[in-house]
């Protein structure tokens, strides 16, 4: 099945889903407003894989050279992304409320030259598709991490399988696989055994009586 | 012309008059006198199918607050609590005692809503996913909360599961509670630490 140049059944915006996105069967989007400020110019500028979801009050927001990868069973709760680069996430990740993840970078506060010059780019854009940021850093999120409530992870950073980060926590820097990370300034609390190997993700995925023929993680 | 007041007196089990939500208040909650409620949609996300997931105590205010008891959880609210915008999300039980004032966005928790462990969450994944089980989620660990009397929760403050929050405690404003707080101090950061101890 698939949902390119259509509308939602159930939608209450107006517009069609974007062209440039593949959706696998059996992903859930809440509504074509996700993608109200999606200007990828890219084909595909977003793939997501089978199982996952943007749910809620999620958004989907990017220039015209963004290419976005959400893996298999993802879930995108009310999670913006923001990117004008990259941003891959991958499978079996969980995503909650007010979550950015952005690959793009506000230039640094005494760096008033290069924000001036953004935002006046911004201006001369009737539709705003620019945004005021620059140095896009791609975004690397692994298979199986799970991000708490209003948490932000900013651009250049790669995440390791498996981690969990608490809720509202900011992370600039690289995450090691399996680590928990809470608290601002983030710490690494301690690491957790890693137990989701393929024959635990096949077990699962059979347990839902599904084939565990998905693109390899 | 009759003005439709703003906050309704909380009845179990009507349709609230001149509510824009056009929900029915839950059956299974139990009210003290003049509690009130803004609007139906307050229990958009109340899961509970026990014999009680809320009871509240007299003159009581909750501004669109989400009162989401999951199917066994129940929430308790005390006389002169005051609850604006804030999101009760409750899988066993969250108390919150007596005049305790909680300010806007505020978030509290009893449960960590996925298991931990790598391999449980795969199978969790799977189970919350458009085309998964609900039904079938692995377990969750959760903890019951305690909120006590005359406590003050400043904006946008999260509490966490198996905390206990004394009497006449302070949370600042974008806090996050992990521990017990002890009666009568301020708390205040992410995780929360106590920055003022009163007398």
């Amino acid at each position: 099945m698939t949902y390119q140049n259509d509308h939602l059944a159930y939608d209450w915006f107006h517009r069609a889903l974007p062209e440039n996105i593949e959706l696998a069967p059996g992903v859930y989007i809440e509504s074509s407003y996700i993608f109200a400020a999606f200007f990828s110019k890219l084909r595909p500028g977003l793939v997501m894989e089978e199982g996952s979801g943007a749910y809620d009050l999620s958004s989907i927001a990017t220039g015209p050279d963004a290419r976005i990868k959400v893996g298999a069973y993802t879930c995108l709760n009310s999670t913006s992304l923001i990117a004008d680069d990259t941003i891959t996430i991958g499978a079996h990740g969980l995503f909650a409320w007010g979550t950015v993840i952005t690959d793009a970078t506000i230039p640094p506060p005494d760096d008033h030259g290069r924000r001036r010059r953004a935002l006046l780019d911004t201006a001369c854009d009737s539709q705003r598709r620019l945004r005021p940021m620059i140095d896009p850093k791609p975004v690397h999120i692994n298979d199986n991490v799970w991000v708490g409530f209003d948490s932000v992870i900013t651009g250049g950073v790669t995440i390791g399988r498996g981690a969990v980060i608490g809720c509202k926590t900011l992370i600039t820097e690289d995450i090691p696989p399996y680590a928990i990370v809470v608290g601002n300034p983030c710490r690494i609390v301690r690491f957790l055994e890693a137990d989701d190997d393929e024959e635990a993700r096949t077990a699962a995925l059979r347990e839902f009586g599904m084939a565990a023929a998905l693109p390899a993680i | 012309m009759v003005e439709t007041p703003l906050l309704h007196i909380l009845t179990p089990g009507v349709r609230l008059d001149g509510d824009w939500y056009g929900g029915t208040v839950p059956e299974n909650i139990s009210v003290g006198e003049n509690t009130r409620i803004d609007s139906s949609a307050c229990f958009r996300y109340y899961r509970a199918k026990g014999p009680l997931g809320l009871r509240t105590g007299a003159d009581v205010t909750l501004w669109r607050t989400s009162l989401a008891p999951e199917e066994k959880g129940i929430i308790e609210i005390g006389d002169g609590t005051w609850i604006a915008n804030a999101s009760l999300a409750c899988s066993v039980r969250i108390t919150i005692g007596k005049r305790v004032f909680v300010a806007g966005g505020v978030t509290i928790t009893d449960s960590d809503f996925h298991p931990l462990t790598p391999a449980s969450r795969l199978v969790d994944t799977i189970a919350i996913s458009p085309v998964g089980d609900r039904s079938r989620r692995p377990p969750i660990d959760a903890r019951p909360v305690e909120i006590e009397d005359d406590v003050w929760i400043g904006y946008n403050a999260t509490v966490l599961k198996g905390v206990r929050i004394a009497a006449g405690a302070v949370i600042a404003p974008g806090a996050v509670v992990t521990a017990d707080v002890p009666a009568g101090c301020t708390v205040s950061g992410n995780p929360a630490r106590i920055v003022e101890q009163r007398a």
